[in-house]
């Protein structure tokens, strides 16, 4: 069964020269801003089955994180379709959306509850959260005063415990020391077993080589080539050394 | 836009959440605490006391009283208004990355300035009690009848500042000069009704007076409420309320690309 389903996707970017738009200057001035097209994704297309890992790869800038929020719905692909069925957690970026003036448990409840979570599911989770981010000290101060190191290990532990349909986690293995990245991993292990749909933007291929069950590379908005990771990774490696070469 | 408003029943949870924390956010961070919400409209009350005291005292009974009705509802209003429109932009962070139905950052903050002003309400009532004999009850459910239309107005008036200041950033200043037109232009201070009939015609074109009149004929005079009226009332902020929604609902995909 398809849980996520990408049709011909293309997502286009307008680039502006100067960040905000004002009033003042569209009535006034009648000025209207400079733009160029960029085009982030181009007909990208494919479907992720139900309790697959799907690892996507590729260089900066090729797409990967764009595909990623029109998979967690957080932006409207320019053409294409994109169906989504279950419940969607999505680590898009660590940390980022915390209010930083609520506490670490304050914090715990709105993110599970945006994830579809009711109250009662969450009151039963949170210890388990709480014990799994190790922040049982600071857990009750505000989230502002965390060191991102800190708000990173709450924001995993909140996504990978409301036990997820589908998991969406772009590079945020990166952070952490080794032993909290251990226990993500553990942690993704035992979520795929339970039978959970995973797709993971990385370039830690090692930590993910026994459990990816299939590869996407992509660049420059397009998809490359899909295959086993061993594949893909030889085929990536390849490219990306052509490249240097050339460059020299 | 049915499907819209079921989304955020689906989300209410995360409404509860929201408003709850921005509740306590509004009063913890203050030293004075829910004080401080008390405190504000007392002080104008206090000040346009002192500045009308010659020129309108005269005219109106009671003129503390009579002001304070009319600052509190117009607060409701002002300050839904501008906490929602930096509502979008202010949690950009967070709207860039994970979905949830927009709506509820602008809903909430209308919540709050709800709460608000039902915590402000049982002081209003106990000074027209000390003042004068009223019936309690009867005045508090009026009052909450007249709220109620007044908050299906100002949540609509919200989205849609809410969603325009995406896209222009200076909306917020040139709506903080537009509100302050509005505030002297929907007799929150004075009495409706000293105003020459012409401009009474053409101000009771706005909603705001005709909500302040409504609380105060409640609060008040203790009139008897206008019917038709507060049925065009409701017509109106119903029509704002949809319009809010559509506007908001056709706006909503292009912020992340603006945030």
């Amino acid at each position: 069964m398809e849980v996520i389903k990408i049709n011909d996707v293309s997502m286009k970017y307008i680039l502006r020269k100067n960040k905000y738009d004002y009033l003042k200057d569209r009535i006034l001035l009648k000025k209207t801003h400079e733009a160029e097209e960029f085009w982030a994704l181009k007909n990208v297309s494919f479907t992720v089955k139900k309790g697959e890992f799907l690892a996507i790869i590729g260089r900066n800038g090729s797409g990967k994180s764009t595909l990623l929020s029109i998979i967690s719905n957080v932006i409207k692909p320019t053409n294409g379709s994109v169906e989504v069925d279950g419940h969607i957690s999505s680590l898009l970026e660590l940390g980022a959306g915390f209010f930083p003036d609520f506490t670490g448990r304050e914090n715990i409840y709105f993110y599970a509850s945006i994830h579809g979570r009711k109250k009662k599911e969450i009151d039963k989770k949170i210890d388990e959260i709480i014990e799994f981010s190790e922040l049982q000290d600071f857990i009750d101060y505000p989230v502002r005063t965390y060191s991102s190191g800190m708000s990173s290990r709450l924001a995993f532990s909140i996504a990978i415990n409301i036990e997820p349909d589908i998991l969406i986690v772009d590079e945020v293995l990166a952070v952490g020391d080794a032993a909290f990245k251990k226990k993500c991993i553990e942690r993704i292990y035992s979520i795929r077993e339970s039978g959970a749909t995973i797709v993971m933007v990385t370039h830690s291929l090692e930590m993910i080589k026994d459990i990816t069950d299939r590869a996407i590379w992509m660049d420059k908005g397009r998809i490359m080539q899909t295959g086993s990771l061993k594949e893909i990774e030889t085929m990536y490696r390849e490219y990306m050394q052509s490249k240097k070469k050339r460059r020299v | 836009m049915i499907k819209a408003i079921k989304e955020i029943y689906d989300y209410r949870d995360t409404l509860y959440f929201l408003t709850q924390k921005n509740l306590t956010a509004k009063y913890k961070r203050s030293v004075l605490g829910f004080f401080w919400s008390l405190l504000n409209p007392l002080l104008l009350m206090l000040v346009y006391t002192l500045v009308f005291s010659n020129i309108l005292i005269r005219q109106v009974e009671d003129f503390p009283i009579f002001l304070f009705i009319g600052i509190t509802a117009w607060r409701a209003f002002q300050s839904s208004i501008m906490t929602s429109s930096n509502s979008i932009v202010g949690n950009g962070n967070l709207v860039k990355k994970i979905y949830f139905p927009r709506m509820i950052l602008p809903i909430s903050m209308v919540l709050v300035e709800i709460v608000n002003y039902l915590l402000t309400l049982p002081i209003v009532i106990a000074m027209i009690i000390i003042s004068d004999t009223a019936d309690f009850s009867r005045t508090f459910f009026l009052c909450l009848i007249i709220l109620l239309i007044e908050m299906i107005f100002t949540m609509g008036l919200s989205l849609i500042t809410a969603a325009l200041t995406v896209f222009f950033r200076d909306l917020q200043h040139i709506l903080s000069i537009l509100l302050l037109v509005w505030f002297y232009m929907s007799g929150v201070i004075y009495p409706f009704e000293i105003l020459p009939e012409k401009v009474k015609l053409f101000l009771s074109l706005n909603p705001m007076v005709h909500f302040i009149l409504a609380f105060r004929d409640v609060m008040f005079y203790e009139n008897p409420l206008n019917l038709q009226i507060l049925l065009i009332l409701f017509g109106v902020s119903l029509f704002v309320l949809i319009l809010g929604i559509k506007v908001f609902i056709n706006l909503q995909d292009k912020f992340t690309h603006e945030l």
